[in-house]
């Protein structure tokens, strides 16, 4: 478990927020254990456990925003970055760069986190997705058109 | 992949040691809950389960689909195409002024019930942007989900009683769930009477819950387009 606990941690972060992270990924692990007799072991064990954990997440903000009843959009959620230990304007870039990933979509939010935070394959993107193989590029593809968007507009916003 | 992407994806892998970590061991409070989880009565959660289905039925909207014909053992059922619901109980629907496949601001109306048709559909969109209709007969309710992530939400896990086969409709993987088993969304777990069979199909999951054969499934699914 401790294996994969900072990937767990990480990628519901990204989805639901660092102050949601540790529980969505707690439960995600607990669900995980309930649904092990589910698993294919001829299916590389890594790309189903954070689909479980990325749900869990997804869980942990759609519960949140429908008990406090609030009109807020999912992806309202803040990361936390380490201190910067480096120069100022490297941490600035992160964070604009953090700020604009968490602007997107939670589909979005996921795919990129899986692929570039994960380094899961196209295969094990498609299979912690559920989506077909086929569609994982063009997915990936439009989710980093948006977080492009995104950015570019962050940073004309500070111009 | 593009360059731009290529080169966003550098800084994003730079972005990826600078995500704070958690500094919780999150295995002892695992471990715990593992050892506290409750066995779930299913009985009050297939009552609530169907206080639920009840009350995402007055809700009803229903999106544009394309038509199902000769579902053989339903009669001339079809699934037709409507854009909104009456958020009443379906008791004497309005005259049909759908076509299948339609579009437009006619499709409004349900279908007559002399029709055969869908008694009620349904769309709705949750704050995440995940999607999911329903159509629902007499007989069989048939549904799909569409999660704006594609990350499907709902898991079946089935019980001793339930026999689970991997089967193929259209192309398409597919799990048959022959008899009562219970299913899982979120956190919520219920009882389902009846055999399910499950697809995905273009970045849907679909469902057809019913009284039905596996064969009666199949075909109902292969009818879909």
């Amino acid at each position: 478990m401790r294996l994969h606990q900072r990937a767990a941690v990480r990628l519901a972060a990204t989805i639901a927020g660092t102050d949601r992270a540790a529980d969505a990924a707690q439960e995600g692990f607990l669900k995980a254990h309930r649904a092990l007799d589910q698993f294919d072991p001829r299916r590389p064990f890594r790309p189903w456990l954070l689909r479980i954990v990325a749900n869990a997440a997804k869980n942990e903000v759609r519960s949140s925003t429908r008990h406090l009843r609030l009109a807020a959009r999912a992806n309202e959620v803040r990361v936390e970055l380490t201190p910067p230990s480096d120069p100022a304007v490297q941490a600035e870039e992160r964070r604009r760069l953090l700020d604009a990933l968490t602007s997107l979509s939670i589909g979005d939010r996921t795919i990129i986190s899986l692929r570039w935070f994960e380094e899961l394959s196209e295969a094990e993107l498609a299979q912690a997705m559920n989506i077909r193989p086929g569609t994982v590029k063009s997915r990936l593809h439009r989710a980093m058109g948006r977080l492009r968007a995104a950015l570019e507009s962050t940073e004309t916003n500070d111009d | 992949m593009t360059d731009a992407d290529e080169l966003l994806g550098h800084r994003l892998a730079d972005l990826r040691d600078h995500i704070a970590p958690t500094d919780t061991d999150l295995a002892p409070a695992v471990r715990t809950a593992i050892g506290r989880a409750p066995v779930r009565s299913l009985r009050p959660l297939a009552a609530a389960a169907a206080v639920i289905v009840i009350a995402v039925m007055l809700t009803a909207f229903a999106p544009a689909r394309t038509a199902v014909a000769g579902w053989l053992g339903i009669g001339n059922t079809r699934v037709d195409v409507v854009d909104s619901f009456p958020e009443a109980t379906p008791t004497t629907p309005p005259p049909s002024s759908t076509t299948p496949g339609a579009t437009g601001p006619s499709r409004s109306a349900l279908p007559d019930e002399t029709l055969t048709g869908p008694v009620l559909a349904r769309e709705t969109q949750d704050l995440a942007g995940d999607e999911e209709f329903l159509v629902r007969y007499a007989d069989v309710t048939f549904s799909a989900t569409s999660a704006e992530s594609e990350i499907t939400i709902i898991k079946s896990v089935t019980d001793a009683q339930a026999v689970t086969s991997a089967i193929v409709t259209d192309g398409s993987p597919a799990l048959w769930i022959d008899g009562a088993h219970t299913r899982t969304v979120g956190d919520i777990t219920t009882l389902v009477e009846a055999s399910t069979l499950i697809w995905v199909r273009g970045g849907y999951e679909y469902r057809l819950t019913g009284d039905i054969s596996r064969e009666l499934a199949v075909m109902i699914a292969e009818s879909i387009e």
